[in-house]
């Protein structure tokens, strides 16, 4: 009896205590590395978990044709949301939209830009058509009914109004969403990538999305 | 040497050359570099410009607006980029402190050009008119580029 007391104190509770703080130190770590390293995303850009399907659209590209969830499918398409009487974010963001294109030009992907006006308004599909081609000869101005519009923006959370300057000698400014929105061969909304921007990251972020996608 | 009445008429010849050059404007003191046009697709009724304007006096300088002959007209805005909204606000004026510099670059500050009278293309050139708040007026020769990336002439 006497022995089997000491047994229990020297032996067995050290023993039990040391196991536990053991147990309880590999779910600290393990518990860390969950968190910091395996799930963490090497990209700029946010992605999803899964990719996210596309609610029903259908707009105009400045060409005429229908641009819907079928013209998505079967390739990668960078979407931006903009408008052609804006001359210092759009422009910009075109130019580096134009970089990404050439960066990823070698890689063999089918890839589209589209421009999505914010400003059907005044956005004639000629004019967005002029504004797009400057920048990339491949670049698609896509347009359509401010309700139709909204079918698709609101889905990736968009946004856009009017501001009313009066000072303003263009009439109106648009203020809106800065961020380009990538959707893969599926046609699903796959990441975004928020301002700022720069084309290396952008390549680079689409080169391993690309990959990962395969 | 030391006559008072030569010294006085020394400092009054000395005034005579000085004081015109004195009350310099902040004209003088404004420095403008880097300006340019970006050149827009064909089309275009809205171009930006940019510049940089340096205030190397001794005096806050203000510019109250700009103005070109070759645009109906010429406006301050600024872009700021608000939870992932791009947004223009415009700005009435440019504080420019003493012994600073101000950046008009693209994704800040910038200048509108509203309808320009004649199409205009990368190599032509566009003069600007910076009216300073004392009156006095800079002109500007700002070339028309287009937009290389991560960097503009």
């Amino acid at each position: 009896m006497q022995q089997r007391n000491s047994f229990i104190r020297t032996k067995l509770i050290p023993g039990i205590i040391i196991g536990a703080l053991a147990m309880g130190a590999g779910i600290w770590v393990a518990s860390l590395l969950t968190k910091h390293s395996p799930v963490a995303d090497p990209l700029a850009a946010t992605r999803f978990p899964a990719a996210r399907p596309v609610q029903a659209f259908s707009l105009l590209d400045h060409n005429g044709n229908v641009f819907d969830n079928a013209t998505l499918a079967g390739h990668w398409s960078f979407l931006f949301f903009g408008y052609t009487h804006c001359p210092d974010v759009c422009p910009t963001t075109m130019s580096v939209l134009n970089s990404v294109a050439r960066r990823l030009q070698d890689a063999g992907e089918n890839i589209r830009f589209v421009m999505v006006t914010v400003d059907p308004e005044r956005d004639t599909p000629e004019k967005l058509g002029q504004f797009v081609t400057y920048f990339n000869g491949k670049f698609i101005g896509v347009t359509g009914s401010e309700t139709d519009l909204q079918q698709l923006t609101k889905q990736l959370g968009i946004m856009f109004m009017r501001v009313n300057d009066a000072d303003n000698a263009a009439g109106y400014l648009v203020d809106h969403t800065a961020s380009v929105f990538l959707f893969d061969p599926d046609g699903n909304y796959h990441a975004v990538f928020s301002p700022p921007l720069t084309a290396e990251a952008m390549a680079g972020d689409f080169s391993m999305m690309a990959r990962d996608y395969r | 040497m030391s006559h008072p009445r030569f010294r006085t008429g020394l400092l009054a010849a000395l005034l005579g050359v000085l004081l015109p050059v004195l009350p310099a404007s902040a004209e003088m003191d404004l420095v403008v570099s880097d300006a340019w046009v970006r050149e827009a697709p064909p089309g275009a009724t809205v171009l930006a410009g940019y510049l940089k304007i340096t205030n190397r006096g001794t005096a806050h300088a203000t510019v109250s607006g700009v103005s070109a002959a070759d645009f109906s007209s010429v406006e301050i805005h600024r872009t700021v980029m608000e939870n992932g909204m791009a947004r223009m606000l415009s700005a009435e004026q440019l504080e420019i402190p003493a012994g600073e510099s101000f950046v008009l670059e693209p994704g800040g500050y910038h200048l509108m050009l509203f309808n320009p009278a004649r199409p205009l293309a990368a190599g032509d050139s566009v003069e600007l008119l910076l009216h300073v708040r004392d009156g006095a007026c800079l002109a500007v020769d700002a070339p028309v580029a287009r937009m290389t990336l991560d960097q503009h002439p």
